[in-house]
């Protein structure tokens, strides 16, 4: 063997080690993503490389379906590829890039449902993947495209009100033919549906689910797509909740809300910021009269989670001070039934692991921005069977709510004007979708020491049952806040501001007169003195 | 409540306190110099003593002239002083400059000392020592050898001496001659109206307190030499000499009316090193005279002691919290807790400090305009911030001094050659 020949062979055998090499990882990379994908009832199907809007979009329906106790999976097109068969329910969300053999795929699918009789389950949100799709298929004459960019909403969430808005979309796709359609969307002067079914595909054209119209009609048409049943889906109630309530503020104000709210029996609920501390304080003893009060008159107690402002959560140090907060407010005969938590805590694993410790969690508007962004594939939440109360979607100024497809919260203001609380309340009492107490559901928290059950009108805290009828306080008038001599100057701080700021001004003042003084005796002894000289 | 918390608290209180006794000051300050600027400063006596005017001169040669020729010029009998230069181991040629004048003012009694490194240079209180062994007068007049003394000035000074024994000495009011050289200068132009001379009044208003300022003074001969001279160790000579007046039962009075015209830092570095010299001096004086703060015998000289504790301890230490609270917080690193703190309180103290010294830029000629109150307001967060430097400076060099027994040395400023054109004392 020459030198030549032995070079060649050494080449040669380096490319088929690097190509097997190459395959092999591949495939393993594909496997590996394909495990990946969790299982699940509804399968989310979004963009290779989606964009921010996608993902929140996502998220958002995510979160909703959550709500609605489903377990979803979701992700890219690629990934979801192979893992299509293994769910009951697709969403194709408004998908522009995708690999070749999707469509094929997803025709596999669509027939097998075929197949096996089933209803409805392929749902594509958007409009450039159905026209594709249905191209692909050999089903050209299926659709009508409408070339403009703009349309007008119609949709009735109650069967009486139309509520209407406007609609963008690069261009329009819609079926022509369908069996279901619900709302209305007005393109280019034609009027077709918001939400139409054709066999086993619905479609819905629109996708931006940050306006609120849009996503509270998606939301509705989402839990009506997925009921297996004939007829429309359960029906959730909505919750009226005096939303972060601090021990210092004007506990006479929160007690006229609180008569407001018990004078007609109206259900509500009260979300309490947690403390820690001085729980003997008069102001917390006032406040805590006003909740106890509020707990025997129709008013529901849930607590807020603790302000996380940890750059390195620790799950731990968050569960001790709940721990320490409900106790304080125990102690005070204050009972709260539920976690509130920032909508975000839903989809990061050790904010999770804090929700599994109660069984109701309200969800508000807010982020934490601490937390970083998730990389979750399914909601994972879920698995904890919560009881869900998710924030109302906002139509109209009173931000009441206009959805049964799952339990909505109102939130009310402690710093909105009284007015405006009364007239927010007649608009939840006026509202279509029925006011429910969290006294008639079942509540329960557990940790390490302490543990509380609410069920069949029972309050068990550690096993013992506690007694909800309303006991007024007793204050101590001389209270010892046994303050050190610098807690005393920093109060006195606070309470002496108000002097401060007169003072300063009166000082400021008699400057000014000063300086006058001694600008006019300046001319008087300096310019006139010169005049005089002059003459 | 925090570390942080505390210091932010111990800051308050301070800046607000020491703000509080400002603010007193000048609305004493402010009620003196009006009732002050109702007279013309002079007060009529039969007989004027023999006056020795010294002037301590260390290469000095580019402003002696001007100095010399504003000492000649005083409204004041030629044949009742004498002025003494003390040509401190010059290396220039102010030896020649002072004797042209001395050759051109035969009929002047001028008395030039020339030393050399044995005998001189080794500070101001040396060389006005050297002067005192020669000197005829009965009153000793001091000024620098940058200053241009207004024609009246010694009259005036003399005048209020002699009309009360119980005056130890009396102290005019120094004013910034080169204030448009820099932006330095003008700096040090409100620095010196608002703080040393409507202090001084108020202080002197209230408590009959004055510290003597170094020129445009006059003094008892006989109290000096019962002091045994000047304190050769002492930098600020000026305000170790007061407190010793004042243990000798006089007191010092304030006349804005005697005005003398003196050069100022126009460079950074120049500032930085005489008030360095300034807070060493006055450090010096505290250690030697803190026993007398608690000390019943030394009546009102306890109030000046406290009051340079206050400056020197407790201003000091709270500018240095307070300003790393402020970088810290910014930088993310620590935060304040405490109820009540908010940024209001420290927009109230900044408005206030603008009125203060507003107040004493009103009482003067010239001095209240537009700019100078926009300067106010940037030197807070500027050229005052430079005065925690120069105070930890000095805290620095003099505990070197003391760990490694440096001999004390008078750490001339450099003079400069003044332009002309717009002058500071608008003349």
């Amino acid at each position: 063997m020459n030198f030549n020949m032995m070079y060649k062979r050494i080449l040669i055998g380096s490319a088929v080690v690097i190509l097997l090499s190459g395959i092999w990882l591949g495939r393993a990379a594909w496997a590996s993503e394909q495990e990946q994908m969790p299982e699940g009832d509804i399968l989310i199907i979004y963009n290779d490389g989606a964009e921010k809007n996608t993902l929140e979009a996502v998220n958002d329906m995510v979160e909703l379906l959550t709500y609605q106790g489903v377990k979803v999976t979701y992700g890219p097109v690629s990934r979801c590829l192979a893992s299509m068969d293994r769910f009951s329910y697709v969403i194709c969300y408004d998908l522009t890039k995708y690999p070749g053999g999707f469509s094929k795929k997803l025709k596999q699918y669509e027939d097998s449902i075929w197949r096996n009789k089933e209803r409805s389950h392929i749902l594509f949100v958007g409009n450039e993947y159905l026209k594709a799709y249905l191209e692909d298929t050999g089903r050209s004459d299926d659709y009508e495209v409408v070339a403009s960019s703009t349309g007008v909403i119609r949709y009735t969430f109650d069967g009486l009100n139309e509520r209407t808005g406007m609609v963008k979309e690069e261009c329009f796709v819609f079926l022509k033919s369908f069996g279901y359609q619900n709302g209305s969307l007005t393109v280019n002067g034609k009027t077709r549906y918001f939400c139409a079914t054709n066999g086993v595909i619905t479609h819905i054209p629109v996708t931006n689910l940050s306006d609120n119209l849009i996503r509270a009609a998606f939301i509705k048409e989402l839990a009506q797509w997925k009921w297996p049943f004939h007829g429309s889906p359960n029906e959730f109630a909505q919750y009226i909740v005096i939303n972060k309530v601090y021990p210092y503020e004007d506990p006479g104000k929160l007690l006229e809300v609180v008569k407001l709210l018990a004078h007609k029996k109206t259900p509500f609920v009260i979300s309490v910021m947690p403390l820690y501390v001085h729980g003997d304080y008069p102001a917390m003893v006032h406040f805590c009269e006003v909740l106890r009060y509020a707990q025997a008159n129709g008013g529901a107690v849930i607590i807020n989670a603790p302000i996380n402002q940890m750059i390195s959560f620790d799950k731990d140090i968050v569960l001790e001070y709940l721990q320490q907060s409900l106790e304080l407010y125990n102690k005070n005969g204050v009972y709260p039934l539920a976690l509130q938590v920032p909508r975000n805590w839903m989809v990061q694993e050790d904010t999770i692991e804090i929700m599994s410790h109660f069984k109701t969690i309200f969800t508000s508007e807010e982020e934490d921005s601490y937390m970083k962004p998730s990389n979750m594939r399914t909601n994972l939440v879920y698995e904890d069977g919560h009881q869900w109360v998710g924030t109302a979607i906002a139509l109209d100024d009173f931000k009441t709510s206009y959805l049964s497809t799952y339990s909505t919260a109102v939130m009310i203001s402690m710093e909105d004007h009284i007015k405006a609380i009364r007239e927010k309340v007649e608009a939840c009492r006026r509202s279509s979708v029925s006011l429910k107490s969290l006294w008639d559901m079942e509540h329960s928290y557990w940790f390490e020491k302490s543990s509380m059950t609410y069920k069949n009108n029972d309050l068990l805290l550690n096993g013992k049952k506690m007694d909800l009828t309303f006991v007024p306080s007793t204050y101590n008038e001389k209270y010892d806040y046994h303050r050190n001599m610098l807690q005393r100057f920093s109060k006195d701080l606070t309470s002496q501001n108000r002097k401060l700021v007169i003072l300063v001004g009166i000082t400021s003042v008699l400057f000014l007169i000063f300086i006058f003084l001694a600008r006019y005796n300046n001319r008087r002894n300096y310019f006139f003195q010169d005049e005089e000289n002059e003459q | 409540m925090s570390f942080v918390d505390v210091l932010a608290l111990y800051s308050i209180f301070a800046i607000w306190g020491l703000l509080f006794i400002n603010i007193v000051l000048s609305i004493g300050g402010f009620i003196y110099v009006m009732r002050m600027n109702r007279t013309d400063g002079h007060i009529a006596i039969s007989e004027y003593p023999m006056v020795t005017v010294m002037v301590p001169a260390h290469n000095e040669s580019i402003v002696i002239k001007k100095t010399m020729n504003a000492l000649l010029k005083l409204d004041y009998p030629k044949d009742k002083y004498e002025i003494i230069v003390i040509n401190d181991n010059s290396t220039d040629d102010s030896a020649n400059v002072l004797k042209d004048i001395q050759y051109h003012n035969p009929d002047a009694k001028i008395i030039v000392i020339n030393t050399d490194q044995v005998v001189g240079g080794k500070g101001k209180s040396n060389a006005l020592n050297i002067a005192l062994s020669v000197a005829s007068g009965t009153v000793i007049a001091v000024y620098d050898a940058d200053n241009t003394p207004e024609q009246q000035a010694l009259k005036i000074l003399v005048e209020n001496l002699m009309s009360d024994d119980k005056l130890g000495a009396v102290i005019g009011k120094f004013r910034t001659r080169n204030k448009y050289a820099s932006l330095l200068t003008r700096f040090v132009n409100i620095e010196t109206l608002a703080y040393q001379c409507m202090s001084q009044a108020g202080r002197f208003f209230f408590f009959k307190l004055c510290t003597i300022p170094g020129t445009n003074y006059v003094i008892r001969r006989e109290l000096i030499d019962r002091m045994g001279g000047w304190d050769v160790n002492a930098l600020a000579e000026d305000t170790e000499i007061s407190f010793r007046l004042y243990r000798m039962g006089y007191y010092i009075k304030f006349i804005p009316h005697a005005v003398t015209w003196e050069q100022e830092p126009q460079m950074l570095k120049q500032w930085f090193k005489q008030r360095t010299r300034w807070v060493k001096g006055n450090l010096y004086v505290l250690k030697s005279n803190f026993k007398y703060a608690f000390d019943p015998v030394a009546g009102r000289m306890r109030l000046d002691v406290i009051y340079y504790v206050l400056v020197y301890l407790l201003m000091f230490s709270s500018l240095v919290f307070s300003d790393l609270i402020f970088i810290l917080g910014v930088l993310g690193f620590c935060y304040v807790t405490l109820g009540g703190f908010s940024s209001l309180l420290w927009e109230m103290a900044i408005l206030l400090f603008v009125l203060n010294v507003t107040i004493t830029l009103s009482v003067e000629k010239n001095e209240f305009n537009l700019s100078n109150v926009v300067l106010t307001f940037f030197m807070l967060f500027t050229y005052s911030k430079l005065w925690v430097l120069v105070v930890l400076n000095g805290i620095v060099q003099g505990i070197q001094d003391f760990v490694y027994h440096k001999e004390v040395i008078w750490d001339k400023t450099e003079r400069f050659e003044e332009v002309s054109g717009k002058r500071g004392d608008g003349r």
